[in-house]
């Protein structure tokens, strides 16, 4: 049933509404300033400036900077019409905050003089930039409190601390969570004592933005839980905080979980400046990063080389006279990194037991794993290491269709089974969606019914896909497993590290979803839910809950971090949430790394997978909050702008999935007269979202294509970079390295686009005009059809009628070139209508869209033969037009067909009964 | 090495070629199932720590067994064993794929006196003939 109460707020976030809060004001108060004194017109403009302070106080009690009593100085000014220099004031403070430059000099917004020339870098006694951060304080305390509390701690605080920080106090427990959604610069809670539950100050101006934490009704909770309650929820919406409690409750009364849930307990007894230093300590070792400090460290001591490696230390390029610009183009610490040693400080990828170690720690604890793994040669390579690791030949594999090549010949090298599973075509835009959830249990329920659930492995799903549709993944992992409670599942989140670093994502990835169901499934209350469950199935019904006693949560997710967060090309992370990880799949999984890892692996990669780590978990939050606000400007200035919209649309929610895949109903995230329709709903609910990052963009009515849009125009004339296309569309993607001013170089390179083919439309003559036209009519009607897996021949099949096919074995066949020919693309048709079958004895893989639409052993449809006539890429692996499909002979697919010698030893003649 | 050459002996006949034939099965239960339906039969189960066994219903002549256990190992390669399918074979080869298995060759006739013949894979993935004069 699709619900359509939408909520909408005319700002996509509180960053955005801020920010134009703040320029309003001041633009407001350059006006009242102007205005001569105490005339109606002054009057009327100073109260309209009050009510203004008045929208934007509530905003700025959960930022730090510039403070409440910032704000309050400034409401004093007002009071007292001192105009002029509140407009000036106001004008810095604005500066500041867009700029972002107050984090450079926390303390500016203290000095009277405030000046936005005179911003000095805070540093300590090295000169050394220091890192600002804020602390959340939640206690019900008064202003006197809250000032004396400042004091104390500033007090505390020396030039030698290496970061500095400023708090900020809320008192009470929503009140603490909206600071923690709103405010990126929190990196510490301390909760003391029990916060009241209810905020005082919230206003309909900061309702839209808060829903995940209006949901929360722990009003009935006594208060003396509340803290407690509130670290974990802390934990939850922002696991990389330090959380602290200050509480009277003993030790011996402390409950197991609250003792886990913080950091550390303080008691009133104990001084502020312990809680300054536990405060830093707690930052300073987040900070660290193992590797990459090891690696600088390396760098610095003078060695002799006298291993491998001429590059090392620059050695064999910077006395070169052929090859000294490589070297300094690169720089000299490149060279000094670079080394095949696995000792002073540095560690061995493949047997790490130092600075490596440690590293891959710190990020299983960042990105909410039980193990990670750090991979050198891309995601291509950690897909094939995990299903190497867990898939035995023979075994059967859960797979959409439409995943990364990798995984299909991860498959081949496994000797898995595939069955694949079919997205649901998107054909106006020649792409597909996502695996609805019913065609999963469908295929497994088939198995099941056949006699082979038990060799079924692995679910392998890619989320999101490179278009941006995400699954539901609890959904889809709790009905599964109500199915075949062990099965493994591996979500590829090439496209999807970011995901764990804010709240709508992060429900939607492996990691933070196998948490969440491995602590469901554990409790007494699920238990009670499943019994009930069990209870109230009507005959026939299948279970949409798993058994508790035999469920065992098996979660891998496979991340290019290079794509979405910062690390060199290739860098790429294993996460592992598996229960049954040490006694199951350690020593394959190990067996599977050493395969396919690199006994050199690229130590400037795994040091900035450190780096990256680190970044993530300081500012994570703040950046892919930033990147989703981008796109979603660039998506509302696209649709706003009529010259644009004449040529362009940009495709939403409704677009790409149908509705019955969306309960929530929401079909778009901008509307021109609404605004922005809130997705918390939909991300909790629906069983497929879009992530409005991955922007695609129809060119249909350009008349141009998605290849030649992509070359022709925005590479050739504007170097803007894009890497996938389809007929009739682009993609855009923005991530935590998108900036405001690309999104505006983006916004006017599609409007001079546009101009340009306004003119050129000008200029067609009349049979121009009609090819135009019928080019634009072919990409904007004409739909080629998009394929679905035919089947495996019954040779490859394991059991007739019952999906899965030894890709294997097919791949392998095609090793000796006896057993296959070549069919021109033009004669398949015809000799499939003679009745023929051909089999694929190869992948081919179109690029775009780069996943097969033939694998080893398929069977040719004359879907795909259509599909392949119409495609109009010129990139197509596997293969060669000249030739044509390279098929099977049909001995080989008669291979398992022979004679029998019965009788043949006599008089009969033996009898050829083979073709 | 040295030594003689074998003495040629008296050609000689044996009476069956075959005493006894064992199916490998990895899942014990399903190819029981499997042999139990297509021949509608019921074989008699024999199970130890290590072992399962099943046996064809044979009175006279030679019979064989279903074996899972250590060294039994399914495949389509390597011998094929004829297993008797009464008088015309269809009604045993119609059951094949009704119980999970797979015919790689119809019934073919060989010749008249040796009568028909068909291969399936059986849901393990042995290759197996069936044989009968009709």
């Amino acid at each position: 049933m699709i619900k359509n109460k939408q909520k909408s707020s005319s700002h996509y976030n509180i960053n955005q509404l801020r920010l134009e809060s703040w320029n309003e004001l001041k633009s407001e108060c350059s006006h009242l300033e102007t205005l001569k004194r105490n005339t109606p017109d002054s009057k009327k403009q100073k109260e309209f400036v009050k009510s203004l302070f008045k929208k934007i106080e509530t905003v700025e009690s959960y930022f730090a900077l510039p403070g409440i009593s910032k704000m309050g100085m400034l409401q004093d000014m007002l009071e007292r019409n001192e105009f002029t220099s509140l407009a000036h004031k106001i004008t810095e403070i604005t500066k500041l905050l867009v700029s972002d430059r107050y984090r450079s000099n926390p303390d500016i917004f203290d000095d009277e003089d405030t000046s936005g020339e005179l911003v000095e870098v805070s540093g300590n006694s090295d000169g050394k930039t220091k890192n600002y951060f804020e602390v959340l304080f939640v206690e019900d305390i008064s202003l006197q409190e809250e000032q004396k509390l400042k004091s104390d701690l500033n007090e505390v605080a020396t030039d030698n601390d290496q970061f500095d920080y400023k708090i900020i106090v809320q008192r009470s427990f929503q009140d603490a969570l909206i600071a923690l959604y709103f405010n990126s610069n929190i990196q510490a809670v301390v909760i003391r004592y029990a916060p009241p539950f209810r905020s005082k100050k919230i206003t309909s101006v900061i309702e839209p933005f808060i829903q995940n934490v209006l949901s929360l009704d722990m009003a009935s909770k006594p208060e003396s839980e509340l803290g407690p309650l509130l670290g974990r929820l802390v934990k939850k919406f922002r696991p990389e905080l330090d959380t602290y409690y200050v509480t009277d409750t003993s030790l011996g009364n402390l409950k197991d979980n609250t003792l886990k849930t913080f950091n550390r307990i303080f008691y009133r007894a104990e001084d502020v400046q312990e809680l300054h230093l536990t405060i830093l300590r707690g930052i300073y070792e987040r900070y660290q990063t193992p590797f990459f400090t090891a690696v600088k460290e390396y760098s610095k001591k003078p060695t002799g080389v006298f291993h491998a490696m001429p590059i090392s230390r620059g050695n064999s390029v910077f006395k070169s006279r052929w090859i000294n610009d490589f070297g300094k183009f690169y720089g000299r610490n490149m060279f000094l990194a670079e080394t095949s040693s696995t000792k002073g400080g540095l560690d061995s990828l493949l047997q790490p037991t130092g600075t490596l170690k440690k590293a891959q720690e710190m990020a299983s604890d960042a990105y909410g794993s039980l193990n990670t793994f750090f991979v050198t040669n891309g995601t291509s390579t950690s897909n094939k290491i995990v299903v190497q690791a867990l898939v035995k030949p023979g075994d059967v594999i859960l797979i959409d269709r439409d995943c990364h090549k990798s995984h299909h010949y991860g498959l081949v090298l496994a000797g898995a089974y595939p069955v694949y599973l079919d997205s649901y075509p998107i054909e106006k835009y020649s792409m597909y969606g996502a695996v609805p959830l019913e065609q999963m249990k469908e295929k497994l329920l088939q198995l099941k019914e056949a006699g082979r659930l038990n060799l079924v492995k692995m679910l392998l799903l890619t989320n999101c896909t490179f278009d941006g549709l995400v699954y539901n993944v609890e959904k889809v992992m709790e009905e599964i497993l109500a199915i075949k409670p062990d099965i493994i599942f591996l979500w590829d989140e090439a496209w999807f590290a970011f995901a764990g670093f804010t709240y709508n994502y992060k429900q939607r990835s492996g990691m933070f979803v196998a948490n969440k169901l491995h602590k469901k499934y554990k409790s007494s209350k699920y238990r009670i839910e499943y019994e009930e469950h069990i209870k109230n199935l009507k005959k026939g019904e299948i279970p949409k809950l798993p058994d508790p006693d035999q469920v065992r949560i098996r979660v891998y997710s496979t991340q290019s971090t290079h794509k979405t967060l910062s690390s060199f090309r290739q860098g790429s992370m294993i996460h592992v949430w598996d229960e049954d990880f040490r006694k199951k799949s350690q020593n394959t999984f190990m067996e599977a790394y050493m395969t396919h890892s690199s006994t050199s692996p690229n130590y400037q990669i795994l040091a900035s997978l450190d780096a990256g780590r680190r970044q993530v978990q300081f500012e994570g939050y703040e950046l892919v909050e930033k990147s989703i606000e981008l796109a979603m400007v660039l998506r509302a200035k696209i649709n706003d702008h009529p010259k644009l919209n004449k040529y362009f649309d940009v495709l939403t929610i409704g677009d790409f999935i149908p509705d019955k895949y969306r309960e929530s109903g929401l079909a778009e995230y901008y509307k021109p007269n609404v605004g922005w329709n809130r997705m918390e709903t939909a991300w909790k609910e629906d069983e497929f979202v879009l992530d409005p990052t991955k922007i695609t963009l129809h060119i249909g009515k350009t008349g141009v294509d998605g290849d030649t849009f992509k070359n022709k125009y925005l590479m050739d004339k504007f170097s803007i970079q894009i890497n996938k296309t389809s007929r009739n569309t682009v993609l855009f993607m923005t991530n935590i390295g998108t900036t405001r001013s690309s999104i505006t170089y983006l916004y006017n390179a599609l409007l001079k686009i546009a101009d340009e083919l306004d003119a050129e439309q000008l200029s067609h003559s009349s049979k121009e005009q009609t090819i135009l036209k019928n080019r634009v009519s072919s990409l904007t009607k004409d739909f080629p059809p998009l394929p679905d897996f035919s089947y495996f021949h019954s040779s490859f099949q394991a059991v007739p009628g019952v999906p899965g096919g030894n890709i294997r074995g097919a791949f392998t066949l095609a090793y000796d070139e006896e057993n296959y020919e070549y069919v021109p693309l033009e004669e398949c048709l015809p000799s499939m209508s003679e009745g023929r079958t051909l089999v694929a004895s190869s992948f081919i893989i179109p690029y775009p869209p780069g996943f097969p639409v033939l694998v080893p052993g398929q069977v040719v449809s004359k879907e795909i033969i259509h599909f392949l006539t119409a495609l109009d890429v010129s990139e197509i692996h596997g293969y060669q037009p000249e030739l044509g499909l390279r098929v099977f002979k049909d001995n080989i697919l008669n291979r398992q067909k022979t004679v029998s010698s019965m009788g043949s030893n006599g008089s009969v003649k033996k009898k050829n009964l083979t073709k | 090495m040295g030594g003689t050459a074998p003495k040629h002996k008296k050609k000689e006949s044996m009476k069956d070629a075959v005493s006894w034939f064992e199916i490998p099965a990895l899942n014990f239960q399903q190819s029981v199932n499997f042999y139990n339906q297509i021949f509608g039969i019921d074989m008699e189960t024999k199970l130890d720590d290590n072992y399962a066994m099943a046996f064809f219903p044979v009175k006279n002549g030679v019979g064989g067994s279903i074996v899972a256990g250590p060294g039994s190992t399914p495949g389509e390669a390597g011998p094929l064993v004829y297993l008797n399918a009464g008088k015309d074979l269809n009604p045993v080869l119609n059951q094949v794929e009704l119980a999970g298995g797979r015919i790689v060759m119809p019934k073919t006739f060989i010749s008249d006196d040796a009568g028909y013949f068909a291969i399936f894979i059986d849901p393990e993935g042995n290759k197996l003939a069936l044989h009968s004069s009709k």
